[in-house]
């Protein structure tokens, strides 16, 4: 078991001794349950999204990645990673394991940083349920009004790219 | 999530197709190295998709719904943030939450600073930026995106109140 299993299983652990004050092993249980029912739900999903990574990752060369995502590629690999944000589909079980492989091909911090902001903000695959619930008059509203955060985050982040790659992690998938 | 899993899928048997175009033996080793990633971070991610249920059984919707009444002006903006990120679960959760307090009087400015501090603090993303980025990312992004919420709610105060 490595040091981040360890150390999520501690956290994990706490929360349900939490969870054991405030309902017993009632809620401890529900906690459990709810997790894996969501894993069960997802989990076509999540096996679509390692072979998506896993063919991307034979398919694209690592240099074609730093030489269109990376450091190097300066605006051009912000604005494909603000793209990609965009048309991801799924939640953070989906979008985290990509981001790491991002970060893990070497990109530096500001093309992985845009992908997340871009898709917690423009996510394209919430719009349809966006307007559904929403409606059209809060749905335009808050796009107005966030659509600026992406391209102003990536900027502070490719400016301080170099400061911040230290809290990338380090090299390889584990 | 039908749509979701269908993209994806879609997405895979494309880059598969593409695969065995260029080469046969590429599908079976990107297959064979979606297997290993997923395998080697299956235990974290069991470990974390659990802590997510443990956030959502901890704060269950009615709860936020009842922190936020109908709060408005810079206080209502300011606790539509917070509690926004509070929210563990996705938007088939949040969206309703949203509709539900701006039906019961939380102004425009509440309900945007809202969904945005759904939206960028979420609960929900933790357990996997944790498990997969550890906690000194997860700290610097928050912080990085620490006054969005509050901005927007403020910005929609001035431009729609």
């Amino acid at each position: 078991m490595d040091r981040t299993t360890k150390v999520f299983s501690v956290i994990t652990l706490l929360v349900a001794a939490l969870a054991y004050q405030m309902g017993g092993w009632d809620l401890v249980f529900a906690g459990i349950k709810r997790g894996l029912d969501t894993l069960i739900t997802v989990a076509v999903l999540i096996v679509a999204a390692y072979a998506t990574a896993g063919l991307a990752g034979v398919l694209i060369s690592q240099e074609s990645i730093k030489n269109y995502l990376g450091r190097e590629a300066g605006w051009r690999g912000l604005l494909i990673g603000m793209a990609a944000g965009a048309i991801t589909p799924g939640g953070p079980y989906v979008y985290y394991p990509i981001a790491r492989a991002i970060s893990s091909a070497g990109v530096g911090f500001a093309t992985v940083f845009t992908f997340l902001t871009s898709k917690g903000i423009w996510d394209l695959s919430r719009l349809p349920m966006e307007l559904a619930i929403l409606g059209p008059r809060i749905t335009l509203i808050r796009w107005l009004v966030t659509s600026f955060i992406p391209p102003v985050l990536a900027y502070i982040a490719y400016r301080l790219d170099k400061q911040l790659e230290p809290f990338l992690p380090a090299g390889g998938e584990e | 999530m039908f749509i979701a899993t269908a993209l994806l899928v879609v997405a895979a048997v494309l880059l598969a197709l593409v695969a065995y175009r260029r080469d046969s033996k590429l599908v079976s080793a990107g297959l064979k190295d979606g297997s290993r990633i997923l395998l080697n971070q299956a235990p974290v991610l069991i470990i974390a998709f659990i802590l997510a249920g443990y956030l959502e059984v901890l704060l269950p919707p009615e709860l936020v719904r009842n922190w936020l009444g109908s709060e408005a002006g810079f206080k209502g903006v300011m606790i539509g943030s917070l509690v926004g990120g509070l929210i563990p679960s996705g938007p088939y959760v949040a969206y309703p939450i949203i509709v539900s307090m701006y039906k019961a009087g939380a102004s425009l400015a509440t309900v945007i600073s809202f969904v945005t501090g759904w939206m960028l603090w979420s609960t929900s993303r933790l357990p996997f930026e944790l498990a997969l980025f550890g906690p000194r990312f997860s700290a610097l992004r928050m912080a990085l995106y620490l006054v969005f919420p509050p901005l927007v709610g403020l910005m929609v105060l001035f431009l729609w109140s």
